[in-house]
């Protein structure tokens, strides 16, 4: 076969595509002779961007792929002849320019067209994007058939005047079928060839990219439709153009605002008609600002229906500028609100009502806690009226035991007497908790704080419970660490009374076992938290009946004890630990228990401290010689430390040597006795036995007594600093004192009685007692002659106050609850009076104990307070205090 | 029979300290010394319960001084301590009892001056 197709470029190629046959305008394409290219491979000529294979060529039968020659993209169009050869003809050259981009977005169909019979040939893909099934003899009305109606008009024309000038022209036209929406590019090359003049040649091509971009757009547009009619959210869109505005909402915005669908664009006042009159002028105003400002605009409005109804709309728009224009939008969303809003306005009604609840509930738990304040307020009161109420008769009974011990009372007489005492002094004692816990609770309580020397405390506890735990077969034994500061700032009282509690309780519930004799040991000690914090630990143990896990939980509620069969065998109100648990925490303390029962019970305190003085040295000795038989015990290298305080030196010898001594009063000499044979060893030794010190073991007292009575003693377990400072300045003083000169008329004395017996006394001014008690006038009379005063007696204020204008007295004892002129008037009529005079001094004794009373009492301008009952001892320390000031 | 046994009696009867602490002359006096201070100081307590009619005080102080003075061998000294001791116990109408322990207190008084001077002379 023999190729022959005039000026087009063509060949022919084998299936092992080898070149067969080429004209001559293919050589001139590739500069080579006709010899040079037959039988040779046809890629040492052709280019293909994909390989030219068989397959390749198979596959693009009747279509165009694209070839290179010199780096010139040509399409060629590939025909299918016979014995498996194929032409290829180069059909034209394609724009340099274009990319492979571009062409790989192009679909490209080829046809020719015959002007004379007005058909047209048409390769595959042509016919594709046609969607025509024939590709050959097709007229030109079947295809206009095919095309939309508005594209028929410029087809027939194009062709019609192609037909006659042979000119390419190029036109774009649309397919009728629904989904063709993209254009197709209808192109005419002009003849085919020049042999050809009926022939006109062209390609139909289609943007694969823009169709695909358009059914996307599509897509998304049909999309967005969806989902704004299913939010029922409608769009619109403000145009501000040189001050005029106008405004398109579209299609769901009409279903909203129930207008019709063809009532979609306006001017600003139409689309402001449809809101409500009083939200119209706030959402004009809204809109002009977010021009002016160039802001978005975000509103909540009520708009008007054509039905007279009302909906809740809540619209947002995002402005944008195009300058080049100069116009300004505002595109945005409307969202019918109506549900939210009335679920909101259901959900505001229930919260009015819940708010109406909760003010009822609150006012009725404003109603409970006034009652229950009001309780707690009379049960204050009531207590504070006990209080005064219990203590005035308490007052009247301990003053008269006290009284009654001084008389010349038989042995039996005075067990009664003392046992009274006890009775009545613990009756005071639970008293006094009672208010304690009353007062913690109602936060009345408040701590006193001052600088205090702790070992003495401890000292006055050892004091008090020493005969206690001595009679119970306990022993007690003290442990102070050498850091114990001097003196620290706390509140004394309340300290000494958490510790007495707990050094009470470990003795009473202590050796209770006959087989076991029971011991409680007191450790008392100072840690360093930080540089300005310290804390005070006590720790105080015992071997006694312990605490179960379920006591120890609750351990410090009031009125708690382990259980009815304690409260029974060991009494107590259960009020102790209750109110150490709380003076505790008031002192920003804690405290921790550890217990096991049948073992013992370890209570550990600590309370914070800031202001201390460190125990400083006192040298009151340049020697201390300790004899003793044991040394390097803990209990002795306790004691030496503790010594170090008040001397240079100290030596340790044993008893033996006790012979050869130094009696200086530069030296003290202590013996320290621990063991029988220590006290057989002291027999045979020869000591004056006043200037020596001895330090025992608590078993061999009776021993010790009984030899060396004038000898001044201290327990070796229950030693504390206060203890062995107070004897080594004792037995200093004492040591001076020996050589001090006695004069005979040191023994002279005077019995003169002929005088009054008041006019012995120093105190030559009566006192002026104001009681309306009968009895405790005639107590308060009966001591205080007893201390050496006279005194006149007044049964309430007003007598008193007239007393005190005509008479001269030391001083005013006066009650402070009384019928008529109480003694806080009385005090502050005499205040009065005395204006700028000298003020005599006016001291409360009263029944009431609460600090607040107090407080008030010298608020009211008195002197002082003595609260009941009043023992001797306290009036004498009182009225020393006060008489001649 | 009263004047008899006081006759009987020493001011400072040295045999006693000799008999308690042998031959210890520091020892002694340093006893003595203390007696003397103590009694002191009991003689104003004593005076002083009298004039306030304190009888039963009268009574245990003057126990606790007679104590002392029989241990440095203070003999009449001890005996008007325990005539003194025994008129507070004495059935008496107050009065005479109180004469009573008036006159034995003048007594021991002068008594413990004397011990006071037999003391210093030694």
């Amino acid at each position: 076969m023999k190729l022959n197709v005039s000026n087009t470029p063509a060949l022919m190629v084998s299936h092992s595509l080898h070149i067969l046959d080429i004209n001559e305008p293919a050589l001139v394409l590739i500069s080579q002779t006709y010899k040079d290219v037959i039988n040779k491979s046809v890629e040492n000529f052709f280019t293909c961007p994909q390989k030219i294979s068989l397959k390749q060529l198979n596959a693009y039968v009747n279509q165009t792929i694209l070839l290179e020659v010199d780096n010139k993209p040509f399409t060629a169009l590939i025909l299918p002849q016979q014995e498996s050869t194929f032409s290829i003809i180069l059909i034209d050259q394609q724009p340099q320019d274009k990319t492979p981009a571009e062409h790989k977005n192009q679909v490209i169909g080829r046809w020719m067209y015959n002007t004379i019979d007005r058909t047209f040939q048409l390769s595959k893909t042509c016919a594709a994007l046609l969607a025509l099934e024939q590709k050959t003899a097709i007229s030109l009305d079947y295809i206009i058939e095919n095309l939309a109606k508005s594209d028929t008009g410029q087809v027939v024309n194009a062709f019609k005047e192609a037909g006659i000038n042979k000119q390419p022209f190029s036109l774009e036209v649309h397919t009728k079928h629904s989904l063709d929406v993209a254009p197709l590019q209808l192109i005419c090359h002009g003849l085919q060839d020049e042999s050809a003049p009926t022939l006109l040649k062209g390609i139909i091509k289609r943007n694969i990219y823009t169709q695909k971009l358009d059914c996307k757009l599509d897509e998304q547009h049909e999309r967005r439709g969806r989902a704004l009619e299913g939010g029922q959210i409608g769009t619109w869109s403000i145009i501000h153009y040189k001050n005029e505005m106008s405004v398109r909402w579209d299609s769901q915005t009409c279903k909203l605002l129930h207008l019709p669908a063809t009532n979609n664009h306006g001017s600003i006042c139409t689309w402001i008609n449809h809101i409500h009159p009083q939200d119209a002028p706030s959402v004009k105003a809204a809109i002009e600002h977010a021009f002016i400002q160039n802001k978005d605009f975000e509103r909540e409005y009520r708009c008007i229906l054509q039905d007279g109804s009302c909906i809740y709309i809540y619209a947002k728009g995002v402005l944008s500028n195009d300058s080049r224009t100069n116009t300004s939008f505002l595109d945005g969303v409307i969202i019918d609100h109506t549900p939210i809003y009335e679920a909101r306005m259901r959900l505001e009604e229930s919260n009015l009502l819940l708010e109406a609840k909760v003010k009822s509930r609150t006012a009725e738990l404003d109603q409970a806690v006034k009652h229950a304040e009001m309780a707690s307020q009379s049960k204050s009161e009531f207590l504070s009226m006990m209080s005064h109420e219990l203590r005035t008769p308490m007052n009247a009974i301990i003053g008269a035991l006290d009284l009654l011990t001084d008389q010349d009372n038989s042995f039996e007489e005075q067990e009664l007497l003392d046992t009274a005492a006890i009775a009545a002094n613990n009756l005071v004692s639970i008293l006094n908790d009672i208010l304690d816990i009353n007062k913690i609770e109602a936060g009345k309580l408040e701590l006193d704080c001052f600088d205090f020397d702790v070992s003495k405390m401890l000292n006055n506890i050892i004091v008090i419970f020493g005969p206690i735990a001595e009679q119970k077969g306990v022993k007690l034994k003290v442990l102070e660490s050498d850091n114990l500061p001097a003196e620290l700032n706390g509140d004394e009282n309340r300290i000494r009374q958490v510790m007495f509690n707990l050094v009470s309780n470990a003795i009473k519930f202590s050796g209770n076992d006959s087989s076991n004799m029971g011991l409680v040991s007191i450790a008392l000690s100072c840690e360093k938290v930080n540089a300005l914090v310290s804390k005070l630990i006590f720790v105080i143990k015992d071997d006694g009946i312990g605490i179960d896990k379920e006591t120890l939980k609750k351990l410090f509620t009031p009125f708690t004890q382990a259980d009815k069969s304690t409260t029974r065998q060991f009494g107590g109100t259960g009020l102790g630990l209750a109110i150490c648990g709380r003076l505790i925490e008031l002192m920003g303390g804690e405290i921790v228990v550890n217990s096991e029962v049948n073992i013992g019970s370890e209570f550990t305190v600590s309370i914070p401290i800031w202001n201390f003085k460190p125990r400083e040295l006192q040298t009151l000795y340049s020697c201390i010689t300790l004899f003793s038989n044991i040394n390097d015990t803990p209990e002795i290298e306790n004691l030496k430390n503790k010594l170090s305080f008040y001397c240079n030196e100290i030596i340790v010898i044993p008893i033996n040597s006790l012979t050869s001594y130094d009696t200086s009063s530069e030296n003290l000499n202590i013996l320290i006795a621990t063991s029988m044979a220590d006290i057989h060893e002291l027999d045979s030794c020869s000591f004056t036995p006043h200037d020596v010190l001895l330090l025992y073991k608590r078993d061999l007292f009776e021993q010790l007594t009984e030899r060396f009575k004038k000898t001044f003693k201290l327990n070796l377990d229950t030693l504390t600093f206060f203890t062995l400072q107070k004897y080594c300045l004792q037995l200093k003083e004492r040591s001076k004192l020996e050589f001090e000169p006695l004069q005979e008329d040191d023994f002279a004395i005077n019995l003169d009685l002929t005088t009054e017996p008041n006019n012995d006394s120093p105190y030559q001014l009566p006192l002026l007692v104001v009681e309306d008690n009968e009895f405790n006038q005639k107590l308060m009379v009966k001591q205080l002659s007893r201390l050496g005063y006279n005194c006149e007696l007044a049964s309430d204020g007003l007598q008193g106050l007239k007393m005190w204008q005509n008479n001269d007295y030391a001083l005013i004892l006066t009650d402070c609850h009384m019928p008529g002129m109480d003694g806080f008037e009385l005090t502050r009529q005499i205040r009065k009076f005395e204006e700028k005079s000298a003020e005599i001094p006016i001291i409360a004794v009263t029944g009431a104990a609460m600090k607040g009373d107090q407080e008030y009492c010298l608020s009211v301008g008195m002197s002082d307070f003595i609260s009941k009952p009043v023992t001797l001892a306290k009036f004498k320390n009182t009225l020393e205090k006060w008489y001649g000031n | 029979m009263e004047i008899n046994t006081l006759d009987s009696l020493k001011t400072l009867n040295e045999d006693v300290m000799l008999e308690l602490l042998g031959d210890d002359r520091d020892e002694i006096n340093s006893f003595r010394q203390q007696f003397l201070v103590q009694a002191k100081n009991s003689l104003q307590k004593i005076a002083g319960y009298y004039r306030q009619n304190q009888i039963k005080a009268i009574k245990d102080e003057a126990h606790y001084l007679k104590t002392s003075a029989k241990a440095i061998g203070a003999e009449r000294c001890a005996y008007y301590l325990q005539q003194l001791e025994d008129t507070t116990q004495t059935h008496a109408t107050e009065n005479i009892r109180k004469q009573q322990c008036r006159a034995y207190i003048e007594s021991l008084s002068n008594e413990i001056k004397s011990v006071f001077h037999a003391c210093n002379n030694k």
